[in-house]
């Protein structure tokens, strides 16, 4: 008996993130009964993607260009570099408009009980681009875990003649403080500036 | 049946799926367990936030499989992680050094203290190299895998002045022609933990050989990954 493309597409949903299998039901008989067009689009661009799609030379961020559109954009800080660990983190510093240098995205973070090493993360390759490329400021944006930490302090290990600097840990704007949990409010007294 | 506070330790977490967290935490009185936090990742979560590496936590976890669910966790009692960011590499080190060397599931309170006194000194001051090697030594011994500082391995005697020794893994210190070898002074310092007067580096090599014994031919990722590159 032939399969039924229907549960096909449906069964191929569910590895969306956050997709499980009642969402991908709804998903499918959304665009096979309601949007066709929207559909036959998806398709066509997700194959092109997937053809297209490559990590820039650069940074290292998902591009269908060989370098990527903000490397290659020329009114950016070329000598101010924050580094980051996935492509999503490019997106939300980007949204926020706050930064206006390059970036460099390590694609996870120093890990050894997962096997996680720095060529893996191409930590070599940041600190050649670093040397290269003559860049003056490294802003250090990795997540705030033990893991990030290191990642972050492991590369600061390999820099000396760069400002290097870590981006702030602390109370959420708006947040209360009575809500927040023990170790934030710790390293934001840390992390605390004089006003 | 009503499920009791566990105080234990977070030795590692990794993500599982979008929101949640499986992590292994050592108990005082379960040992080594692997733990599901469900949707812990979600800044609402009531596990958000907690479940870092070197936290004290007091918790309450069920289920009868291998893999517990996290259920409770006891937002008062969280400790502050590690300091940061110095000394992350001898962290990390360390809490590996646990995963593989650590049974799943058999409790030892000798162990946890141990941890617990490691894991507090780490919090007050930056470990040295020396506090390291004690905690190695000690862990060690409390697992069973302790060196014999006593005799020679080979002529079943004491160890005797002006005679340099050889470290063999599972076997021990035996008589050898090593220029690098340890002197029975050295061995009897290093079974009194007194090791201060002992070359960092010998003794260093002693201690990662004694603890590759351990593992069965399996490599510790974190002695290599935190090596200098040269580019």
């Amino acid at each position: 008996m032939s399969k039924d493309l229907l549960y096909e597409l449906i069964e191929a949903l569910t590895i969306l993130p956050g997709v499980g299998k009642k969402s991908a039901q709804r998903m499918a008989l959304f665009l096979l009964d309601k949007n066709k067009d929207g559909a036959l689009h998806l398709a066509q661009t997700l194959e092109e993607c997937l053809d297209a799609i490559q990590r820039c030379e650069i940074c290292r961020q998902l591009t269908s260009e060989s370098i990527c559109r903000i490397c290659s954009d020329e009114s950016r800080d070329a000598y101010s570099l924050c580094v980051v660990e996935s492509p999503s983190d490019v997106l939300a510093i980007e949204s926020t408009g706050g930064f206006k240098g390059k970036y460099f995205v390590l694609m996870g973070r120093l890990s050894p009980i997962d096997g996680v090493s720095p060529d893996d993360l191409g930590i070599p390759d940041l600190l050649r681009h670093i040397q290269s490329a003559k860049i003056e400021e490294v802003i250090l944006a990795t997540s705030s875990t033990v893991e990030g930490d290191a990642t972050a302090s492991f590369i600061n290990d390999h820099l000396d003649s760069v400002k290097v600097s870590r981006i702030s840990y602390g109370i959420p704007i708006g947040g209360e403080l009575e809500y927040v949990d023990g170790n934030t409010i710790a390293r934001a007294i840390q992390g605390r500036i004089e006003i | 049946m009503p499920h009791n506070w566990e105080h234990c330790f977070l030795l590692h977490a990794r993500s599982f799926g979008d929101t949640s967290i499986i992590a292994d935490v050592f108990t005082e009185s379960s040992g080594k367990i692997s733990i599901m936090a469900k949707g812990a990742k979600n800044p609402r979560s009531k596990f958000f936030g907690h479940l870092l590496p070197f936290s004290a936590l007091r918790i309450i976890v069920t289920g009868k499989s291998e893999m517990k669910t996290l259920t409770q966790i006891d937002s008062n009692f969280v400790s502050q992680s590690v300091k940061g960011p110095h000394d992350l590499y001898t962290y990390l080190y360390v809490n590996e050094l646990m995963m593989r060397l650590l049974p799943q599931g058999l409790p030892n309170q000798e162990l946890y203290d141990l941890y617990q006194k490691f894991v507090e000194l780490a919090r007050a001051d930056a470990i040295s190299d020396l506090d390291l090697r004690v905690f190695e030594l000690n862990l060690l011994d409390v697992l069973g895998y302790g060196i014999n500082f006593d005799t020679d391995s080979k002529e079943n005697s004491e160890f005797k002045e002006a005679t340099l020794y050889s470290f063999i893994p599972e076997k021990g210190f035996h008589r050898s022609n090593d220029a690098n070898g340890f002197s029975a002074q050295e061995i009897k310092a290093i079974k009194n933990r007194a090791l201060e007067g002992i070359d960092k580096l010998k003794l260093k090599q002693l201690l990662q050989v004694a603890i590759g014994a351990c593992l069965d031919g399996r490599e510790l990722s974190s002695r290599d990954f935190f090596k200098k590159i040269r580019i």
